[in-house]
């Protein structure tokens, strides 16, 4: 082999690896992610699910962006979603959570594994410091997250009248099923 | 003396009756029925996708939680989570429509690229349109 057939073949391998970088930094994307919220307490049980959640990782750095609108949940019962979104959320004035953070050590991840998630989570315009593990499945073209998390509703401002503070729990269990397709 | 008792004791559990009654309608009211409800806004895909790509926040308080009846072209039908997702199509976003469960066997007769009227409530916009609780008000072949 002559040196400059060596060099071509190099640089060739160069030109591959390259590739394959780009393609690692793909972006994997929802519009039709799931997340529903509990509430137990020994007066009721109170559900609500949002099956219209946006959710964007970038594979390149293990970055994720969730994104939902308050309005989008349904509730069982109406006076209840209605309470949620006037009352509660004030759905008028802040129409979107929002979760911006970072699934950790992306790139050590296996096809089936336990990943760390960090974030800020922000509700009503108030923003708090979530860490989280989710079960994640990932292949070429698919990338699924699900977890749940506790979070406390004193944390986000929101205000409970004492007349139903025995209906609704202190803490929320947040659950999410995400189910990214690789973006083209 | 005793008859007086009585009465009062009837009207007070009347009244106590029909408290607990309108509490209890209150409590179970039901969801907003989409196909009979009033419409708010009569629009076309595209102007309402351009009023919310041109200010999200004015187009969220005109709309948000509005019943919308809007016409416009199907660029996908999926089911998620045994609602019929129909999207219409737009230049970047689109209009993302979570159909009621009355309306899954409709899905079948529609296709892609076909011109339908559908009414539902708006919920706002993330990077598209989203309506809830949607109805087929008229698909034209």
């Amino acid at each position: 082999m002559t040196k400059k057939s060596i060099l071509l073949l190099l640089s060739a391998l160069l030109f591959i690896i390259s590739i394959n970088k780009i393609i690692a930094q793909d972006k994997f994307f929802t519009k039709s992610g799931s997340v529903s919220f509990f509430s137990y307490t020994l007066v009721e049980d109170i559900k609500a699910d949002n099956n219209q959640v946006l959710s964007i990782i970038n594979t390149g750095n293990g970055k994720i962006v969730i994104k939902m609108l308050m309005r989008s949940f349904h509730f069982k019962k109406a006076l209840m979603q209605e309470h949620f979104n006037e009352n509660y959320i004030e759905s008028y004035k802040f129409p979107k959570a929002i979760f911006k953070g970072v699934i950790k050590n992306f790139s050590k991840l296996e096809k089936k594994d336990v990943a760390k998630i960090e974030g800020i989570l922000t509700i009503r315009g108030v923003s708090k410091k979530i860490s989280t593990v989710a079960k994640i499945t990932q292949s070429n073209r698919k990338i699924i997250l699900k977890g749940k998390f506790k979070v406390r509703v004193a944390d986000f401002d929101i205000r409970i009248p004492t007349v139903v503070s025995k209906n609704i729990s202190k803490t929320i269990i947040i659950s999410f099923e995400l189910n990214h397709k690789l973006y083209k | 003396m005793k008859k007086r008792k009585y009465t009062i004791i009837i009207i007070l559990s009347i009244l106590i009756g029909t408290v607990v009654i309108i509490g209890l309608k209150k409590y179970n009211k039901p969801h907003i029925n989409v196909l009979k409800a009033k419409t708010d806004f009569i629009l076309t895909s595209h102007e309402l996708l351009n009023q919310f790509t041109e200010n999200e926040d004015i187009a969220n308080v005109k709309y948000a939680n509005k019943i919308i009846l809007t016409k416009g072209t199907i660029k996908n039908i999926q089911i998620n989570k045994g609602k019929g997702i129909i999207t219409l199509k737009g230049k970047e976003s689109t209009i993302i429509c979570e159909l009621n469960k009355s309306e899954n066997d409709k899905l079948s007769k529609l296709n892609k690229n076909q011109i339908i009227t559908i009414k539902g409530i708006c919920s706002g916009y993330l990077m598209d349109v989203l309506l809830m609780n949607c109805i087929i008000q008229k698909s034209n072949d």
